[in-house]
């Protein structure tokens, strides 16, 4: 197998680089920390060229649908509407309206008008609605069914209150207990689990770190490692 | 069906018009439900409070357009207000596209705006826009901000140009954080790349509701001082700082029946499950 194509080469590299960022953190040796700050640069100009693969992806999957359609199905009228309206914002974000191209057209007011008024309430919609199917969901799967159900029924009522801006006077002079409650719930149990996560997720994470760098971990790159 | 069936289970039409009205209602006239200020929020705002004069603030506006329209919304205006009154420096940044947009959209608001009127860009503030590369865009501005940001601030400034940034290099210059948070990047991320790096780098947190029982871990540990608990936080920030806008508190009091109602729902659904509960030979199915 030619040099290029062997997966000995990649593994070094991110070893190599991981050593970097691991010596640069730990200690206090200037070159490499320069070396690491450096690498770090480079990350941010590689993540700007991932929004273009994105675009190019997200254009190819629609094409395809367009090209594809079965007779019948309209739902293709929706790529159309997805790419006119993709290439009508990168547009106006590239060249911008009013103002040029040296002061960053992405602060143009008419593309911000767009963002605030369409993207911001679009979005904030959508997330509201949310209110509607936790409720029918939350009154379906919340029975008491068993001693753990009941448990997770009377915590999840109370954390619902809890969290209401006013949700604490429903209990009226007893309002200051609740919230005593509230409090023990969050900071006790919740916290218990929460920290067990974190640090469970903390050690995890240097396992894969180790495999990666070990070369016992391959799955990034590409099918069937 | 016989009533305690019925009860069991409700309509989902029903529950989504009574909670059409519940939500309905508040937002048509306001209620002016009182509110008990935490403990964590009257923190969040002493912290704030006691910055020395000269304090350089980062601003990390790390929302979502979904965050942003309900909870963290208001929690961005009260806090730039509050620290548009203090006399310390304030950098506003985003590891969000989606965010730095919304940078701006806070500076319209009406109290935010009254804040910064004599308040100078470039020297009291400035606005370095999207920082691309999420957790790794975090270290290499932790490590060297002029690098980061040779693009400049939003508008494409030189850093040079910018009075304010002249002292400012990596993140030991920096006094205190403050994001406003939707999800990833957001708080572990900076914890680990900002304050494992300057430990006495001080953190609030603006949070979602749902990142509340996260994030309170983090609080207990001491790295956070404080932080804000999604719209509930909001809400009692904002009558802490006198700022409660008719339509605040309208969005306040309609989060409050709406939970309300979600609770009478399902202590009306369990009382027809109990109810019925001796009449069934076999558990029902989910």
């Amino acid at each position: 197998m030619s040099f290029y194509k062997r997966k000995e080469l990649p593994i070094m590299l991110t070893s190599l680089l991981a050593l970097i960022m691991i010596v640069a953190t730990y200690f206090r040796i200037k070159p490499v920390q320069d070396l690491s700050t450096t690498l770090q640069t480079w990350t941010l100009i590689i993540a700007n060229f991932a929004a273009i693969l994105g675009t190019v992806m997200i254009l190819r999957q629609n094409k395809n649908r367009i090209v594809n359609r079965k007779p019948g199905d309209k739902s293709w009228i929706f790529s159309v509407w997805l790419i006119a309206l993709l290439i009508f914002y990168l547009g106006l974000g590239i060249y911008g309206v009013e103002v040029s191209l040296s002061a960053m057209p992405t602060r143009d007011p008419t593309f911000s008008w767009i963002y605030n008024n369409a993207q911001v309430s679009l979005d904030s919609a959508m997330y509201s609605l949310l209110a509607f199917y936790i409720a029918s969901a939350s009154f379906r799967a919340f029975k008491a069914r068993s001693k753990e159900a009941a448990v997770l029924l009377v915590s999840a009522a109370a954390m619902m209150l809890y969290n209401a801006p006013a949700g604490s006077l429903v209990f009226g002079p007893w309002a200051s207990q609740f919230n005593a409650f509230g409090d023990w719930l969050l900071n006790v149990p919740n916290m218990a689990a929460f920290r067990a996560i974190l640090i469970g997720l903390a050690v995890g994470t240097i396992a894969i770190g180790i495999r990666v760098m070990t070369g016992r971990e391959r799955g990034y790159l590409g099918a069937g490692e | 069906m016989s009533f305690w069936k019925k009860l069991e289970s409700v309509d989902v039409r029903i529950i989504y018009l009574v909670l059409w009205i519940a939500v309905g209602i508040p937002l048509v006239t306001p209620l002016n439900l009182p509110l008990a200020i935490s403990p964590d929020t009257v923190k969040y705002k002493a912290a704030i409070d006691a910055l020395p004069a000269g304090s350089v603030v980062v601003l990390g506006m790390d929302v979502s357009p979904a965050g942003y329209g309900g909870e963290l919304g208001p929690q961005a205006r009260a806090t730039t207000t509050h620290l548009f009154r203090q006399p310390v420096k304030i950098i506003f940044e985003s590891f969000w596209d989606t965010g730095a947009p919304l940078i701006e959209t806070v500076w319209k608001d009406p109290f935010v705006a009254g804040a910064m009127k004599d308040k100078k860009y470039g020297v009291d503030y400035v606005d370095l826009g999207w920082i691309p590369g999420s957790e790794t865009g975090m270290a290499s501005f932790a490590a060297d901000v002029w690098k980061t940001l040779e693009k400049g601030d939003y508008k494409g400034t030189k850093l040079a140009d910018l009075p304010m940034m002249a002292n400012i290099k990596t993140i030991n210059d920096v006094t205190m954080l403050i994001c406003i948070e939707t999800g990833t990047p957001g708080i572990p991320e900076y914890l680990r790349q900002w304050q494992a790096k300057d430990p006495k780098l001080e953190v609030l947190v603006g949070s979602l509701g749902v990142d509340v029982p996260q994030n309170v871990a983090y609080v207990a540990s001491g790295q956070l001082i404080s932080l804000l608990r999604g719209g509930r936080g909001a809400a009692e920030y904002q009558r802490l700082l006198n700022i409660a806008t008719t339509t605040d508190i309208m969005g306040s009091d309609a989060m409050t029946t709406s939970h309300v109602v979600v609770l009478v729902f399902l202590v009306l659904g369990n009382i027809g499950y109990f109810a019925l509960r001796k009449t069934r030979t076999s558990p029902i199915k989910t």
